[in-house]
């Protein structure tokens, strides 16, 4: 890719745009919000009544529209609420209109739902973007009843879940690790509760998530595969409301409202599970002193500090503890405990009503560890992941035709690999502290997003660098032999290696008529931090790496085309895209890695090589009076090209399923009643069957052919979920109740959650062991508003 | 800690096999096209032992049959300047033993020649391996009381070394014997020394051994139980770096249990036995031993740590 010709283009580009725009016009700037809660609406689409121009609110909820200076309507609109209308007259100066969207009573759940994919989203250069809304959240039935926004996302074509129950998910082949999630603006390196089975997203707390599968805006960097942009709620800054949920396993609280009237306003929700309390009940059967339980908190602060200024303060923790003991394993105490926290910091500022800038200071920490004790043995375990940084951006809405993005990123990473620590004076555990590593990434992009007609486009650059700090003694591996060349001693802050990395990105959408555009688009994404699975399905325990003199960047090629078309009166969206991802660096552990926690050779134990994906989506989203939901089909291959594995053969990715199926429906039997269902299908994932078995020693080993050449059984699923509602609910009024019940995995398939090959002493013969996770699992909450 | 975190994840293991379910189901899998010679050979320092190597083949994974031992082969091991003739003891056993007084001696490298015919045809292998210098020394071996009265077992014990790891980077391979046999339920571990670090080891726990109770719990029959007057001695070998990837490799794929949480991707054990469809491994090891006799339950030592 010629990066300089690139560049080029896209000057002209923007140019072509920029100088004919000429006089006679008017600049029409403000805010979309709810008109209940003052919540802003992200993605409310502003247009001309003409339909000729339009534009997207931002995350802020801020808007701004260029057009003529005559006297017209601008209307405004959102899923699930009325359109507002607003009429200009041509003074010949700016206009300042915010929009106060009322929720749509008509409307009947299910379609207020679904309906997310207008004419307006159709002419919109993005490719692979999903939007999930809080409605769509507790609309799909979920595990253990929590409404699960990671859940939602997984039922989408192009995601894909690496094992069941896991709130990992794959998106086109690519590794867990490759997708930034991100909790208003803050990365989680760990977004899943009780090892991945509950994501660490509070459905009361989420407002809305924005899915982004390859085709990146330039603003976002740093990983190949995915962004998940999570948004919190801001909080009602009008009146008080709230909600308590008690389920089977979970309860939930969740409070809002102002401080200041339509100034400042809060949002707390938190939930906690009491799994444990229930295990006295089995007696014998759970291990002494078990604890199982996870609890997290969002709090946010919303404040209109002035008409131009909006500041946003947003805090996460979540925290997990399974922790047990087994006398009959001389094991006195294990417990494992993993924690996230974020804090966000956002202040955004309207300079002019074509400018404006937003900033976000961040601070993401996960931590894991396990404490243990058995006899004389007893220690502690920790690893930590810390990144802090700032994200600013600046959005210049050029004319009617031009939207300018230009941003500077910084961000801070710390990585303490392992500390353990003996506990108490009689322990035989000796200290083991891998050394900490240190890395800055800045970053700067532009991005212009252009029409020509019936023609948009995007395109933009982001330019990034990562550097890895001292004080450490680096560790210098051969290439070839991988074993340990020399060992370099750093000081505090000296740069060890830099990687620097320019990401063009590119997409264009094609509006054949109203209701049918073609798109296409491509991306060069550069992911410096990475992790490597130590497992075949990923686990809190995996480990994560840093760029390094040993480990070149991650670098992802990604090219898309799709289209999207409306039919039966926009009642049915289709949508299609193929896609073709080339990965450079990509790298696994050598066979046999033998790993363990503390191994401070970890990076001699890598070997990297290349990689390549690509698949076809299609998607039907229906949206009826009563009946709404979308039905997805994914064909996906990646393959992993390592010359040293596998005997120099490519092998399967083992997270891919090559076909998959989604089926999501919602139907309303009643304003009060409504039935959600889900179904999903997926085509076995890639695995190694041994072929064979020799003894050595009086033990059997397996032995094996190639690499991910078998596949396990096919998974398929389906989940049920019921909801009542009292009329007051039902009726949109505050307050009132609802019930929900829930069937996951309805028709109870013992769906493989891995296949162990194990040799039955008793039986004297070798079998093949399916453990299965999940039965039919029913829950039922009950919710109370105020 | 490696001791500790092998034991953490059999814990894991346990736990969430536990929390799950499990059934036996019918998997076809498509077998081998040739089979494999499996070669199982050490040669020590020791001279109060025979030296050994055990030739078997390979079955398909579900066939019930147990791996065939290979014999009619012709093994020969040589120092670059002497070859001596293994031979088959008894025949038909697979086991080929060398002469009597052969043994290596730390420094030498040594090649073992395989020619043998497996499925009808004639097949050649070889592998080499250099004897490394003990980099253990001084080693004691002493046991430790491990129960606790509310478990109700008559006694158990932690086995654990002492001695002097020497400055160059070394990996062990541990077994015991018990009297004149090998233990039952032997200890054989791994271990990379950087859990030593070229320092003094003080109780570095290897095993548990149980009298009754505990042991009969866990191993049932199988298990032989302590008596007071029992000799248990510990072999310390020094093995080389290829070995230790070779034994890690081959506890992992025998373990087998593909738990996607803590299972990494399968593959076969690396092999330093040059030829076609092989596997095992020929190791030259250095050795350091030490022996305790069993003589009380209760060691007065313990009873100090234990508050008694």
């Amino acid at each position: 890719m010629n990066i300089r010709r690139l560049i080029l283009v896209a000057t002209l580009l923007l140019l072509a745009g920029v100088l004919p725009a000429v006089a006679q016009k008017i600049v029409l700037s403000g805010y979309v919000r709810e008109a209940g809660s003052g919540e802003p609406l992200n993605g409310a689409v502003v247009f001309t009544a003409d339909m000729k121009t339009g534009v997207s609110a931002n995350s802020a909820g801020f808007y701004s529209i260029e057009v003529a200076a005559k006297e017209q309507v601008i209307k405004c609109s959102y899923a699930g609420y009325t359109t507002a209308e607003f009429t200009i007259t041509p003074k010949g100066k700016n206009l300042k209109h915010d929009f106060l969207l009322e929720e749509d009573r008509e409307m009947l759940e299910a379609a207020k739902v679904f309906s997310k994919s207008k004419r307006e989203q159709l002419t919109l250069p993005q490719l692979g973007k999903e939007t999930v809304t809080a409605d769509i959240i507790k609309k799909v039935p979920a595990l253990m009843g929590e409404a699960d926004v990671i859940r939602v996302i997984q039922m989408l074509p192009g995601v894909q879940t690496p094992s069941e129950g896991s709130t990992g998910f794959s998106v086109r082949g690519g590794g867990i690790d490759q997708n930034l999630v991100l909790m208003d603006g803050a990365p989680l390196y760990n977004s899943g509760h009780f090892l991945g089975f509950l994501s660490m997203f509070n459905g009361d707390a989420v407002k809305n998530a924005q899915l982004y599968k390859g085709d990146f805006p330039a603003s976002f960097g740093g990983r190949l595969s995915s962004v998940l942009d999570v948004s919190t709620r801001d909080g009602n800054k009008n009146k008080f409301e709230g909600n308590v949920s008690i389920g089977l396993i979970t309860s939930r609280a969740a409070v809002e409202g102002p401080i200041v009237k339509d100034k400042l306003s809060f949002m707390l929700a938190a939930r906690r599970t009491y799994m444990d309390v229930f295990f006295p009940i089995f007696g014998k059967n759970i291990p002494k002193n078990t604890q199982m339980y996870f609890y997290d908190i969002n709090g946010k602060l919303s404040w209109v500090a002035s008409p131009r200024d909006r500041v946003y303060l947003s805090v996460f923790s979540g925290r997990d503890v399974f922790g047990m003991s087994m006398e009959d394993f001389d094991l006195d105490k294990m417990k494992f405990a993993f924690a996230n926290n974020t804090q966000t910091l956002r202040w955004s500022h309207e300079f002019s009503p074509k400018l404006f800038f937003s900033a976000t200071a961040y601070n993401s920490r996960y931590k894991g560890g396990v404490d243990g004790a058995m006899s004389v043995a007893s220690w502690t375990y920790t690893s930590a992941l810390m990144e802090t940084g700032l994200k600013t951006g600046l959005t210049w809405y050029i004319n009617s035709s031009n939207t300018l993005q230009a941003g500077i990123d910084a961000a801070y990473h710390r990585m303490d690999p392992c500390d353990v620590s003996p506990e108490g004076e009689e322990s035989i555990v000796q200290d083991v502290h891998l050394q900490r590593t240190y890395a800055v990434a800045p970053a700067v992009y532009v991005q212009n997003e252009q029409k020509i007609g019936p023609l948009t486009l995007r395109y933009g650059l982001r330019a990034g660098t990562f550097t890895t700090l001292g004080e450490a003694d680096q560790k210098y591996y051969d290439p070839e032999t991988h074993d340990l060349a020399e060992t370099v001693h750093f000081e505090k802050g000296e740069a060890i290696k830099t990687y620097f990395g320019l990401e063009p990105r590119f997409s264009a959408s094609f509006s054949i008529n109203p209701d049918l555009s073609l798109k296409a688009a491509y991306s060069r994404s550069f992911q410096y931090i990475q992790q490597v699975p130590i497992s075949i399905s990923g686990s809190p325990i995996d480990a994560w790496f840093m760029s390094s003199p040993n480990i070149l960047p991650q670098i992802s090629d990604q090219f898309s085309a799709g289209l999207n078309a409306l039919f039966a009166g926009q009642a049915l969206e289709f949508s299609a895209e193929a896609f073709y991802k080339n990965n450079a660096n990509t790298m696994d552990f050598k066979e046999n890695p033998g790993l363990v926690f503390d191994d401070a050779e970890r990076e001699g134990l890598l070997r990297f090589g290349k990689s390549y994906a690509y698949g076809a989506e299609v998607m039907l989203r229906y949206e009826f009076n009563r009946l709404s939901g979308w039905l997805g089909y994914t064909f996906s291959r990646a393959i992993y090209d390592i010359p040293e594995l596998n005997g120099g053969k490519p092998y399967r990715s083992p997270l891919n399923h090559e076909h998959s199926v989604n089926f999501v429906l919602s139907y309303d039997i009643t304003r009060q009643m409504s039935l959600s269902a889900d179904w999903v299908f997926y085509s076995g994932a890639p695995t190694t069957f041994p072929v064979g078995r020799f003894s050595y020693g009086g033990t059997y080993a397996s032995l094996y052919s190639s690499r991910n050449e078998d596949s396990m059984p096919p998974y398929h699923r389906m989940d049920l979920a019921f909801t009542y509602k009292d009329r007051r609910r039902a009726a949109g009024r505050p307050g009132g109740c609802e019930w929900n019940l829930s069937l996951y995995n309805a028709y109870s398939r013992h769906n493989a959650w891995s296949l162990a090959f194990l040799y039955n002493r008793m039986e004297e013969k070798p079998q093949a062991l399916k453990v299965y996770l999940f039965t039919i699992i029913p829950s039922l909450s009950f919710n109370v508003y105020f | 800690m490696c001791i500790f975190k092998n034991k953490l994840f059999a814990i894991l293991l346990i736990a969430l096999l536990a929390a799950s379910c499990t059934e036996v189901v019918d998997i076809h899998t498509k077998g081998m096209d040739r089979h494999y010679l499996v070669v199982e050979g050490m040669l020590t320092d020791r001279t109060d032992m025979r030296q050994k190597v055990q030739l078997t083949g390979s079955v398909d994974y579900f066939e019930p049959e147990t791996p065939p031992a290979v014999s009619g082969a012709r093994v020969a091991v040589s120092d670059g300047e002497s070859t001596v003739e293994y031979t088959e003891t008894p025949p038909g056993s697979g086991c080929y033993i060398g002469p009597e007084g052969f043994c290596g001696t730390p420094g030498g490298t040594y090649t073992l020649t395989i020619d043998v015919e497996i499925d009808g045809e004639q097949r050649h292998y070889e592998a080499s391996s250099t004897m490394e210098e003990p980099g253990f020394a001084d080693a004691e071996v002493d046991y430790m009381y491990a129960g606790k009265p509310e478990m109700h077992i008559d006694s158990l014990w932690t086995v654990a070394l002492w001695g002097r790891d020497l400055p160059q980077t070394s990996y062990y391979y541990i077994n015991s014997r018990l009297n004149d046999a090998v233990f039952p339920m032997q200890l054989s571990l791994s271990i990379d020394d950087k859990y030593f670090a070229g320092q003094k080891v003080t109780c570095f726990p290897v095993t548990t051994l149980a009298q009754t109770g505990l042991r009969q719990k866990m191993y049932g029959d199988c298990a032989k139980y302590l008596e007071t007057g029992d000799v248990f001695t510990l072999y310390v070998y020094t093995i080389p770096k290829d070995y230790y990837d070779f034994y890690m490799g081959f506890v992992s794929s025998s373990v087998g249990a593909a738990i996607p949480l803590i299972q990494s991707q399968p593959s076969n054990c690396p092999t330093n036995i040059r030829g076609d469809y092989a596997a095992g491994y020929f190791v030259a090891c250095s050795s350091t031993s030490a022996s305790v006799v069993i003589d009380q339950p209760l060691r007065p030592f313990y009873k100090k740590l234990l508050g008694f």
